[in-house]
């Protein structure tokens, strides 16, 4: 388990992150949501102990990220936004990093990565921004890791690649595995995501998981506006509306209502789910 | 598990990083390598061009391009950890499940060893060849220099007296490996520390170092008459001054090459991306 408390962290005098608390349990895929600049990719880094807190500590499983000891790097993969090309073919780069994971696997490589219509004997430094994310993305699932922290993982992918890697993420990691995706194409994920994390600089404004935010919040897809919602978009045939649940009611939570929702009603939301 | 060093992922480890390093930068040590066979084509074709005669490089000539070959070496040494610095590559760098202790030993072993040593094979290596296929070109550098050292082992009195003055052959060449070692640190350091023109910052600062030393050698020297301090001086005091400089001089090369070599450590532990 993820223990984070009371972490802080700054860019000089620029502060990105104050007093951020959370708990992030094995066996889910997280979505970490949040405006451009309050801090998902350096929470990611943080994380991974690619950065040290300012303030505050992260606990993984009683270790300290930033020692970056080789037993918690073995369990844990960093999926970056933009990765790096290897002047090496798909296959050697992953037979010749890969030994150090305990649990990769390099059939499992290459059965993710012809998944993803990518030939594992193609030179990495050749391939397109996309194929490229696509080879790192089977790298990190054979890697088999306890712990995924992925900065936007859809970014470059085309419209078949987005849908096979929901797929793969759904079959190929194990159910003992705690999954932080950090994404603004929420519509790519929406339907893996589950709890969801939306973040401010200075607060954690929401972490719940979907049957929770069904639960206290209702999404209204009807055309008769109801004047208590907290948000309302007007969409081709009718609107999108979320407001409190309070008929106990079910309804398909939708992330962009909901974050726009969050956004604009910060301490009630906040209110609503510290209940 | 062992947090800090384990000899089968060190191993693992070292297969690794000297992959990568080939993988990036064979061309590269190679070219420096090969250099005195480059030179040593275009002396011979530039002499049968414009003299219209064969003259292949003599063995001063192909020492100055070995010189000129060491100092290349020692500046690149700045890109072969160079990608550190890179965000992209960096964070897939440090977060390769192995210690720190051990990617920083197999960074050193490959700085201080793999790769000069390789230099020297390739380099010193083509240079005998030519020297056997060409007996115009005169003695091999590794030749001419296993003469040196023996001549110098000859002179047993010429030996005490260096002895007596902190000179022995043998200490001077473990120093001047420790001097290259600091050199190379030095290069690694700062390819790790600059994240762009690695190679003109790391001149720049011994630059700025020299100009510091010369203003302060300015300020202290001319305040002392040193052909005054010599004629009332008895040989003993100047061997004795001798060895007190030579003192201070590994003194100061052993300080070098340890503080780098810290400074490496340092920079590892602490890079952040």
């Amino acid at each position: 388990m993820i223990t984070i408390d009371n972490l802080a962290f700054s860019y000089g005098p620029v502060s990105v992150l104050e007093n951020i608390s959370m708990r992030i349990e094995p066996g889910s895929i997280y979505g970490l949501l949040g405006e451009n600049g309050v801090g998902k990719t350096t929470l990611l880094t943080l994380l991974c102990g690619l950065k040290k807190p300012m303030a505050g500590t992260i606990d993984i499983d009683g270790r300290d990220p930033f020692d970056r000891k080789p037993s918690l790097l073995e369990e844990l993969y960093y999926l970056p936004d933009e990765v790096a090309p290897v002047n090496a073919s798909a296959y050697s780069f992953a037979k010749e990093a890969g030994v150090f994971w305990k649990g990769f696997s390099l059939e499992k490589f290459v059965q993710v990565l012809h998944e993803f219509e990518v030939d594992d004997k193609q030179m990495m430094n050749a391939m397109s921004a996309g194929q490229l994310k696509k080879t790192y993305i089977s790298f990190a699932l054979a890697c088999n890791a306890r712990y995924y922290f992925m900065d936007e993982p859809t970014n470059g992918l085309d419209i078949p690649s987005k849908t096979q890697f929901r797929k793969a993420i759904t079959k190929y990691t194990s159910e003992e595995s705690a999954i932080v995706i950090s994404t603004h194409q929420v519509r790519d994920l929406e339907n893996i995501i589950d709890p969801v994390i939306i973040l401010d600089k200075r607060d954690v404004l929401l972490q719940a998981s979907i049957a929770e935010i069904s639960e206290k919040l209702f999404f209204d897809y009807g055309t008769e506006v109801n004047p208590g919602a907290l948000y309302l978009e007007q969409i081709p045939g009718g609107t999108i509306q979320v407001y409190p649940n309070t008929t106990g009611e079910e309804s398909k939570v939708n992330m962009e209502a909901l974050f726009n929702a969050v956004y604009k009603h910060k301490d009630v939301i906040k209110a609503m789910f510290k209940q | 598990m062992n947090e800090t060093f384990s000899f089968k992922r060190f191993g693992t480890y070292f297969k690794y990083d000297i992959t990568q390093l080939w993988r990036k930068h064979s061309r590269a040590v190679l070219l420096i390598g090969f250099s005195g066979v480059i030179a040593y084509v275009l002396c011979v074709l530039f002499s049968l061009l414009f003299n219209q005669t064969y003259q292949a490089p003599g063995i001063v000539g192909r020492f100055v391009v070995f010189a000129v070959a060491s100092i290349v070496l020692e500046l690149y040494m700045t890109k072969f950890y160079g990608f550190l610095t890179d965000k992209k590559e960096g964070s897939d760098w440090i977060l390769v499940p192995a210690s720190k202790t051990e990617k920083y030993v197999s960074m050193l072993l490959n700085t201080i060893i793999i790769i000069p040593v390789a230099f020297l094979i390739v380099f010193l290596g083509t240079d005998w060849i030519i020297c056997l296929l060409d007996k115009t070109a005169g003695t091999a550098l590794i030749s001419s220099t296993s003469e040196v050292i023996n001549s110098i082992q000859l002179g047993a009195t010429d030996l005490d007296e260096l002895k007596e003055v902190g000179m022995s052959p043998v200490l001077f060449m473990i120093m001047a490996v420790i001097g290259s070692w600091a050199n190379y640190l030095y290069f690694l350091l700062c390819g790790i520390c600059f994240k762009k023109n690695k190679i003109f910052y790391s001149i720049l600062i011994i630059f700025a170092f020299s100009i510091l030393m010369s203003t302060l050698s300015a300020l202290v020297i001319p305040g002392i008459d040193f052909e005054a301090m010599l004629d009332n001086m008895s040989e003993e005091k100047v061997k004795a001054y001798v060895k007190g400089f030579m003192t201070a001089v590994y003194i100061f090369t052993v300080i070098y090459a340890v503080g780098m070599g810290w400074g490496v450590w340092h920079r590892i532990n602490t890079i952040k991306h």
